[in-house]
């Protein structure tokens, strides 16, 4: 008898245990946010940023010098879009300061803030990014690959599937590309290739959008309350 | 001796269970998430209000200048100051259509731009969100957009809003883009933007032809306060 009471005080321990590791750590979340999210970001930021800075291989750039270097109307005889981009450190870095860009918007910030939240949730925001580069670089002609597999191993996925759940509708949508575009204008692309690339984007749109869905956000769905297997951008876990 | 081995199986079951749930416990701490996600499974996490504003700061700190504005124009609203009740009391006074959607969030619809002061004049506001900071409720985020303009509506409202603009700020950080008519409304994407960078302030005033959609026009006002 005095083993029985022994086991089942163990088990009630260890459910007790189980239970409050639980609670604690997905209630920790909030404690962890700032550090883990405002690092991954800030990283993501600063490299956004130095890119736009250094004009020449963020995204084209007035007279770029490495190999990017668009220019407004600066596209060479043997240019292709995905070297006048800057090839893939260039969209790289335009696709890291699109995504701070659009964490400005009160509205688009909401789908991405649970990938934001906890540095081993995914994606995180350089999934994200890296997700976004290579459908881009591989739209542009580069030769990434896309659905691939990020550095920490997260496999993006296919743009309706990552965005099922969030229940995005047309208005949001439209404003995503129209920051995105101003980004990529502000960095001297050219018309032509913002065309492309805005292509590249609206061409998604019928298996991101949600007609259903209100035309604006924010995302008030289940997804958004769901950090790893849920929210946000090109990807999602698998 | 039916007892015993009753004793002992449950022994085992329950070795077993709290194994598990240990397991389980343990997938949900930091270090097992990463797991739970390639398993997945999320951990419920809700994105509040304090997340999308540690998102908007990182978003400020990064696009943010080096001096100071001498002024922080935002249609007539004043950043880090003016609070929800402030702006719910705007809103009742104009008879706006507003609505508070989450914590954090109030967006207005169908703005007339009487609303912004009687020198205003142009297009309505088809949609106008205000951001507050969760924890003081101070405003700290406005985007005006206005949606399916035409060329030379979109080319007018964007030339008065900037010509306001330098009259209080000077020259803008950054411009591209052509804002004339002929050019935003001729083509997919044709954009037109400025922007101004403060220590303290961001401004975006955008115009884009959006294909399907006409020229939308943004303006964009943010604290870059910490």
């Amino acid at each position: 008898m005095e083993v029985y009471v022994t086991k089942w005080s163990c088990l009630t321990l260890a459910l007790l245990a189980g239970v409050g590791c639980a609670v604690a750590a997905c209630g920790s979340d909030d404690d962890t946010t700032g550090g883990g999210g405002t690092s991954g970001m800030a990283a993501m930021a600063g490299k956004a940023a130095a890119g736009a800075a250094g004009k020449g291989t963020a995204a084209g750039g007035e007279g770029g010098t490495t190999g990017g270097g668009a220019g407004e109307g600066g596209s060479g005889g043997e240019s292709t879009l995905y070297t006048r981009l800057g090839s893939h450190d260039g969209i790289a870095a335009a696709i890291g300061l699109i995504v701070t860009k659009e964490l400005g918007d009160p509205d688009i910030a909401s789908y991405f803030a649970p990938n934001l939240q906890v540095a081993s949730h995914k994606p995180q925001a350089a999934d994200i990014e890296e997700c976004f580069t290579a459908l881009l670089g591989h739209a542009a002609g580069g030769s990434e690959m896309y659905p691939m597999t990020t550095k920490s191993g997260f496999v993006c996925r296919g743009m309706a599937e990552a965005h099922s759940d969030l229940h995005i509708g047309s208005g949001t949508f439209d404003h995503f590309v129209m920051i995105a575009g101003g980004v990529l204008k502000d960095a001297h692309v050219s018309d032509d290739d913002i065309t492309t690339v805005a292509g590249v984007l609206t061409g998604t749109k019928s298996t991101i959008v949600d007609n259903a869905a209100p035309a604006n956000g924010p995302c008030i769905v289940k997804a958004c309350e769901v950090g790893e297997a849920g929210a946000g951008g090109a990807g999602g876990s698998k | 001796m039916k007892r015993a081995r009753l004793l002992r199986v449950s022994g085992y079951v329950a070795s077993v269970l709290g194994g598990l749930t240990l397991f389980v416990g343990f997938l949900h701490t930091k270090a097992g998430r990463p797991l739970l996600a390639r398993l997945g499974v999320g951990c419920p996490v809700k994105a509040s209000p304090a997340d999308v504003e540690v998102a908007r700061l990182s978003s400020a700190r990064a696009l943010r200048g080096v001096e100071a504005a001498a002024s922080r124009p935002a249609l007539g609203f004043a950043l880090d100051s003016m609070t929800l009740s402030d702006v719910k009391a705007w809103a009742a006074k104009h008879d706006l259509n507003c609505d508070e959607l989450r914590t954090g969030l109030m967006r207005c619809t169908d703005v007339p731009v009487t609303a912004f002061g009687d020198r205003e004049t142009g297009a309505p506001v088809d949609q106008l969100d205000f951001g507050f900071a969760p924890a003081t409720e101070h405003l700290v985020n406005i985007s005006a957009w206005r949606h399916g303009m035409s060329g030379v509506a979109a080319a007018a409202q964007m030339g008065s809003i900037v010509s306001a603009m330098q009259q209080q700020l000077g020259a803008p950080t950054r411009q591209a883009g052509d804002r004339t008519a002929d050019y935003l409304a001729s083509g997919p994407m044709h954009t037109a933007i400025v922007e101004y960078r403060f220590t303290d302030y961001i401004a975006d005033v955008s115009a884009t032809n959006i294909p399907g959609r006409g020229l939308l026009l943004r303006e964009h006002y943010m604290s870059a306060r910490d």
